[in-house]
């Protein structure tokens, strides 16, 4: 149960889960969000952004010690299932075609894609890291499956 | 007159009723009432919220599929007016509340006949994996009968084995007896040959 200032509308998070699905599901969506021009506005430049969260971190150290945190898989979970939209509200109170969501084994396991420089180990805290994408790199990026089993993506 | 559904509970909004919230992306979430609003801003999911209908449909408590259901439509264009098509839709939809009636009635008993079925199949499976508990395997094993010289089971079973076990008893108890004389006599006769030496010796002696 969330706490009582974060039920406020004011206090809603960046985006819902339905928002992020769609953004996983468009890789030039995912792309942009990744590699976006330094933004000093933005927490790390806007350069350590967590899809799954909508979240801009700090740093690197600060996105990889988030993704092993548990809000940040419990969102991951969630998200293997169909978000939930006004159409199956509709669809369930008799107005169009009913169809069941997958539950249990059949949800769908999400990986969420990473810029690859910052899943290499550290080379020093200090190495710089390129803030807009290179083609090569975009290109990298779109080929890799996101629904796939390999966690270390 | 346009209803909506709740995005929440899938109930019916009826115009005056309810809240609307639109994100700042558009998109509008309409609830039929503060109970649901509140779940909403709660963040709970109406498909684990048991009394949703999103919830009775994921797990098949209520009918669906089921072509009884599909004739409710939001139509954009609005039909003329015509007497005759009026009479019989209003005759129709007598009867499809009647069908879905029964339809929904019949789904209801099919599962709970199956809940009938998996109890009656649990039964059978206590019974046959847990009897030990209520009899005991040795009180079905057979025993040899002295008397009758014959394999006898249950209380006659326990009769023999205990009148076996008496006659084992009184049988060592013989055995001990025996035992216990043999090794008197035996003492006896040491003692009386102890005795014929001493004499022996002390007619020597003199």
């Amino acid at each position: 149960m969330p706490r009582k200032s974060q039920l406020k509308t004011k206090n809603r998070p960046a985006a819902d889960l339905d928002q992020v699905a769609a953004d996983l599901a468009s890789p030039t969506r995912t792309r942009d969000l990744l590699y976006r021009q330094p933004d000093e506005d933005l927490p790390g430049a806007g350069q350590y952004y967590c899809l799954v969260c909508a979240r801009h971190m700090t740093d690197r150290q600060a996105l990889l010690e988030h993704r092993r945190g548990k809000p940040h898989k419990r969102r991951l979970k969630e998200l293997g299932d169909k978000p939930y939209a006004q159409a199956e509200a509709d669809a369930a109170g008799g107005l169009g075609v009913y169809s069941r969501p997958a539950v249990g084994d059949k949800r769908r396991r999400i990986v969420e894609p990473l810029k690859p420089e910052l899943s290499l180990p550290a080379a020093g805290s200090s190495a710089p890291i390129e803030p807009a994408a290179t083609p090569a790199k975009a290109a990298r990026l779109v080929e890799q499956p996101m629904r796939t089993g390999n966690k270390d993506l | 007159m346009r209803l909506q559904k709740c995005w929440f509970c899938s109930s019916n909004i009826y115009p005056g009723h309810g809240i609307c919230f639109v994100r700042n992306d558009s998109t509008e979430f309409r609830f039929c009432r503060s109970k649901c609003h509140k779940a909403f801003k709660k963040k709970r999911n109406p498909r684990k919220t048991r009394w949703t209908k999103a919830y009775r449909m994921a797990r098949n408590k209520d009918l669906s599929q089921d072509l009884s259901l599909t004739f409710e439509a939001r139509r954009s264009t609005l039909p003329k007016y015509n007497r005759e098509a009026l009479t019989q839709t209003v005759e129709a939809m007598r009867k499809i509340v009647q069908v879905r009636q029964k339809r929904q009635a019949s789904h209801i008993l099919k599962r709970l006949a199956k809940g009938t079925e998996m109890r009656r199949l649990a039964d059978v499976r206590s019974v046959e994996q847990e009897l030990h508990l209520v009899q005991a395997p040795h009180a079905t094993r057979k025993i040899y009968d002295p008397d009758t010289k014959r394999l006898v089971a249950g209380a006659d079973a326990a009769a023999a084995a205990a009148k076996q076990q008496r006659l084992d008893k009184r049988a060592t108890a013989k055995a001990a007896a025996e035992a216990r004389a043999k090794r008197a006599k035996l003492r006896a006769k040491a003692n009386a040959a102890l005795t014929l030496d001493a004499e022996a010796m002390e007619t020597e002696d003199a």
